[in-house]
């Protein structure tokens, strides 16, 4: 049911941005980055269940905490840069959108070295 | 609370839009492009907090 929600407010947003992007283009990227930030707020929600359920599974399977907490950096990282990564390319900045992806990739390996180091500490304990 | 959001955001638009060009068309080219900036400034002051808060949830959500 809240699909239809997210659907009609994106095409309702879009539809008041067009006539609005001939005669002053900056109103329609205002426009589009309120409808992002509406949506997000559904996904907020949806964010929320899945956090519970996986907090609640880490009593079943004693998962080490921080890296749940790795994955949820990673995630938080990943979705800041993909909403302004699309708002740059909305509005035609291509080269700005390239740098901000560049950056998130580089800081998500920043943040996975750890565990390589101490997968690599691992295997060298075995042999 | 953020859905009538965008209707405020559309109807400036569309406000400042018209009256840029009735401006422009009868000669007060500053004024158009005053009115434009007021417009501008508006719609920075309502959006400027939401952005605000969206961050604000996201670091608190996914722990950056």
């Amino acid at each position: 049911m809240d699909i239809l929600k997210i659907g009609i407010l994106g095409i309702v947003g879009v539809l008041l941005a067009v006539p609005l992007k001939m005669h002053k283009a900056e109103y329609s990227l205002f426009i589009s980055m309120a409808v992002c930030i509406c949506i997000f707020v559904y996904i907020i929600s949806k964010i929320e269940i899945i956090y519970n359920y996986v907090n609640s599974l880490q009593t079943l399977l004693p998962i080490d905490e921080e890296y749940l907490e790795m994955i949820l950096k990673m995630l938080g990282i990943t979705y800041v840069s993909e909403f302004s990564v699309n708002l740059c390319k909305d509005a035609g900045y291509g080269a700005i959108a390239g740098q901000i992806e560049m950056f998130a990739k580089i800081s998500i390996l920043v943040i996975s070295m750890p565990v390589l180091m101490s997968f690599v500490n691992m295997i060298g304990e075995f042999l | 609370m953020s859905v009538n959001l965008i209707f405020k955001i559309a109807a400036v638009g569309i406000l400042v839009t018209v009256l840029s060009q009735v401006l422009k068309h009868s000669g007060r080219e500053e004024h158009a492009f005053l009115i434009s900036l007021a417009g501008l400034m508006i719609v920075l002051f309502w959006i400027i907090p939401y952005i605000y808060d969206l961050f604000e949830t996201m670091k608190s959500l996914f722990v950056l």
